[in-house]
């Protein structure tokens, strides 16, 4: 491959590769993404292989396996253009009828399609099922049409247009100009204006400069960050040369988690691809401007998405975080200058360089532009990830495109911001969408974390999980985050027993201050929200396990009594044959009892009964 | 260039990069610390040194005194509701998992803080200050101690919790240990260095005999990091104090 020295030798190449993926008239699209591999879209992809090349098919109907599309709910899943048809939970049996029927015959089979949860009627178009057509694709929409291995595909698509421009044609301060313009602000949770960020970084003194992606994504139930440098990773690429060049940077890093091999994968080849084709390395793309990116795999460590305890782990370091008193920016990476951005972030870069700042300021509200990628998990109907424009309304996201709650459950919270984020109730599902409005209600965007719950939650078992896991990705460091969390866990455990003390809130509410104003870094100073949260807005649940003893949604085992009403019983036994402690008597067709001082409440009684024998309180 | 700032109203006239925290103890004004000491770079963790920092006009933050570099026309609050809040729930938390560490009694008490309402370690008095970890690597620069597990797990360790084959038992660690949780003692030709209790030996050492009283006195570790530290002759470091040696 000669290296790309000029805009036309770009373009050149773009109009090349466009024309043969022209010619190609007929494409399947697979998900290939780790939720759709998780559930066998591998499998399904070589069964159409096979399929294909036995009915003489290869050359006429291109095969592309693409990153995540989001909606995870329903794959394995094929996308069959041109015509747009979408097909869902299709398995290796599926193939030859798909072939059959709709590649030779162009007809559509319904039985695969997607159904309408409000009407029950099928809809054979992708762009036509409401979990995609109330989106607001930018970045995730490109995910379908690439092959995130193939850098030709993303080229054909315009990529690296954005950095030929921004290298040919402008400055690098026209550049921060623009970014700053967009208003674009930090997807990683802290929402700081990117613009001034660079800003800061490129007027910083510093010999050398460095920029990082954090690809440290380490949210329970979270993959936005995932699922773009999985699928798109030469769009986050472009983002950071362009960045560097803007700020200065010699050197780029992607931070990544080891969990994320697939994302691994294919940053690395992405890295590979660009090295050939002159988009890093030395004088990229003939404009004397030289950059290179490394990935470092991170260990897992939640506080590592920390950019202090990033950069510190980078370096080889405990992954601790440090004052920010002085800036990155300024002392950062190997205390150089250091821009670091989050995967989303680098992601929005070129598409705000190629059609500039008003059009990425177009979408969003006033403090908050653009899109926000959310992966929205938990008690919904349509798991997956959505990307909407900054603004939109909790419940648009979770009822319209979410679909709702499963099983005609009532929804109760949802969680927003990952772990250290906070649970917002019904009241708030109006509530905009955006950096301030989140922080308004006491929760937080963080990096897009949405966790839906449904009545069968209990607020303060939630709020237990979050604290549990905080404590223990907590450093350790300072005293308020781990002598904090360590007590509220004490406390919620306390309080989930049946052993809450009366002024439990209080102490909660106490620890909570101290943690939000003293701790060292935003993870303690944050880690209270889940806590905070649900005491302000489930204060009566809070209330039931204290006073009462009682939770009232059957969750904290040690406060759910279960008894047999011997009315009902029929004496099936399907009771007896479930209970794990053995601890039900009664022979067959005699009314069975339960042995209180042998039960583990573990509930499964309850769900065993189908005469609504069983009851709890 | 000399930087005006404002501490509990009172003005004064410090230089650039003075922490808060020296800046007041030049007004008098006393702040609380546990994990500093001036002789390493400070740490910030404890953070019972929190101040409220502004400019005088717009809403302050919180900040530790001991890490944070004053400015021109800093207004900084060292004992505000919110603070006193804050550093008393800090020394409640530290007096309730280490309740016999004295200088956190002591400073708790001056907060009426006598009683910790959370229950910990009696055998527990290292409040993790890590100014052991940091004088080590710092001041003797041969990084022997540091931290194991993350979380209320954290420990301070030597690595690996094995005896560190970097320590050269000079106790250094136990000079600036706040809360006397670390010993270093000498039993004939042994010294030994351990935390809290026996249990937790880090180290054992042999003694060298001083060359002129016969006295062991010398870990041999210490004395060759010192020799080769310092390029010192061979004799000159082996006559203990009491012997008019320079020791080490």
């Amino acid at each position: 491959m000669e290296k790309i020295r000029s805009i036309e030798q770009l373009d050149g190449l773009r109009d090349r590769l466009g024309l043969k993926q022209g010619a190609v008239t007929r494409s399947l699209t697979f998900c290939a993404g780790t939720g759709c591999r998780a559930y066998g879209s591998m499998d399904v992809v070589e069964a159409f292989r096979k399929e294909l090349k036995k009915r003489g098919l290869s050359r006429k109907v291109a095969v592309k396996t693409t990153g995540c599309h989001g909606f995870c709910e329903r794959g394995p899943m094929v996308l069959i253009s041109p015509e747009g048809i979408f097909y869902e939970q299709v398995a290796g049996k599926d193939v030859p009828e798909i072939v059959e029927k709709t590649i030779l015959n162009h007809e559509v089979i319904d039985r695969l399609l997607y159904k309408d949860p409000k009407t029950g009627e099928p809809v054979p178009k992708e762009a036509d099922i409401p979990f995609y057509r109330l989106q607001n694709r930018l970045l995730l929409g490109e995910n379908l049409l690439i092959d995130p291995t193939s850098i030709e595909d993303y080229i054909a698509r315009g990529g690296y247009r954005a950095l030929a421009k921004a290298l040919k044609q402008m400055r690098p301060e026209q550049i921060i100009d623009e970014v700053e313009r967009s208003g674009l602000r930090g997807r990683g949770g802290g929402g700081f204006p990117t613009g001034r960020k660079w800003r800061s970084c490129r007027e910083a003194e510093g010999e050398i400069k460095y920029v990082i992606c954090n690809a440290d994504e380490g949210d329970p139930g979270a993959y936005m960050d995932r699922s773009l440098l999985e699928g798109n990773p030469h769009m986050i690429l472009e983002g950071m040369i362009i960045g560097a060049y803007a700020i200065g940077a010699q050197q780029g890093y992607i931070y990544v988690r080891n969990e994320y091999p697939l994302a691994v994968d294919h940053a690395s080849q992405a890295l590979k691809a660009a090295r050939r084709h002159g988009f890093l390395g030395e004088d990229i793309l003939g404009s004397g401007f030289t950059f290179d990116v490394k990935i470092t795999r991170g260990g897992g460590a939640f506080v590592c998405g920390e950019s202090t305890a990033l950069m510190a782990s980078l370096e080889g370091r405990p992954g601790e975080p440090r004052a920010k008193y002085v800036h990155t920016v300024d002392r950062g990476l190997f205390d150089m200058p250091t821009n670091l951005n989050n995967v989303e972030s680098w992601a929005n870069i070129p598409r705000i360089v190629l059609d500039g700042a008003d059009s990425f300021a177009k979408l969003g509200t006033k403090g908050s532009k653009g899109t926000k990628i959310f992966s929205l998990v938990g008690k919904i109907n349509n798991t997956g990830l959505v990307e909407v424009p900054m603004g939109m309304r909790l419940r648009e996201i979770i009822f319209d495109i979410g679909g709702g709650i499963p099983d005609g459950k009532r929804f109760k919270a949802v969680q927003t911001g990952g772990p250290s984020g906070g649970c917002l109730p019904e009241e708030r599902l109006d509530l905009r969408v955006d950096f301030d409005e989140l922080a308004a209600a006491g929760s937080m965007m963080g990096s897009g974390g949405m966790i839906v719950m449904d009545e069968d939650n209990c607020m303060v078992d939630v709020a237990r999980y979050f604290v549990t896991f905080l404590e223990e990705e907590s450093c350790g460091k300072c005293t308020p985050c781990r002598e904090g969390l360590r007590r509220m866990k004490e406390i919620l455990t306390d309080i989930c027993e049946g052993r809450g003390q009366k002024d439990a809130v209080e102490q909660l509410e106490r620890l909570g201050r101290a943690m939000k104003a003293a701790s060292l870094c935003e993870l303690g100073r944050t880690a209270a929200n889940p806590v905070l949260t649900t005491i302000r807005y489930f204060r009566d649940e809070y209330e039931a396990h204290i006073t009462k003893k009682k939770c009232p949604a059957f969750v904290c085992r040690k406060l759910v009594h279960y008894s047999i009403n011997p009315k009902k019983c029929v004496g099936c036994q399907a009771c007896a044959r479930a209970c794990p402690a053995h601890c039900i008597s009664g022979g067959k067709k005699k009314v069975h009892v339960i042995d209180q001082d042998r039960c583990i409440h573990c509930g499964s009684c309850f769900d065993a009964c189908k005469f609504d024998a069983v009851k709890r309180k | 260039m000399a930087i005006t700032v404002t501490i509990d109203g009172r003005t004064t006239s410090v230089e650039e990069g003075t922490t808060i925290l020296h800046a007041a103890r030049d007004l008098g004004i006393e702040i609380p610390t546990l994990c500093h000491n001036d002789a390493v770079e400070p740490y910030g963790v404890c953070r019972v040194c929190i101040v409220e920092a502004s400019d005088g006009k717009g809403r302050a933050k919180v900040v530790t005194s001991c890490n944070y570099e004053v400015w021109d026309g800093l207004h900084v609050q060292t004992g505000s509701e919110q603070i006193m809040e804050a550093r008393r729930t800090i020394l409640d938390l530290l007096l309730s998992a280490h309740p016999n560490a004295k200088p956190v009694q002591d400073l708790a008490a001056q907060y009426g803080v006598t009683e910790p309402s959370y229950t910990g370690d009696p055998e527990d008095d290292c409040i993790l200050c890590g100014l052991c970890v940091r004088v080590c690597d710092q001041v003797v620069g041969v990084s022997a101690l540091g931290f194991s597990n993350r979380g209320p797990a954290r420990k301070m360790v030597s690595p690996f919790l094995d005896p560190s084959p970097t320590c050269i038992g000079c106790g250094s660690c136990v000079y600036v240990c706040p809360t006397r949780c670390l010993h270093i003692v000498d039993e004939g030709n042994k010294r030994v260095l351990y935390k809290q209790d026996r249990k937790n030996v880090f180290k054992e050492f042999e003694l060298l005999p001083c060359l002129s009283c016969g006295r062991p006195f010398l870990p041999r570790e210490q004395l060759e990091y010192v020799r080769k530290k310092f390029k010192l002759p061979r004799k000159l470091a082996q006559t203990c104090p009491t012997c008019g040696g320079p020791g080490v």
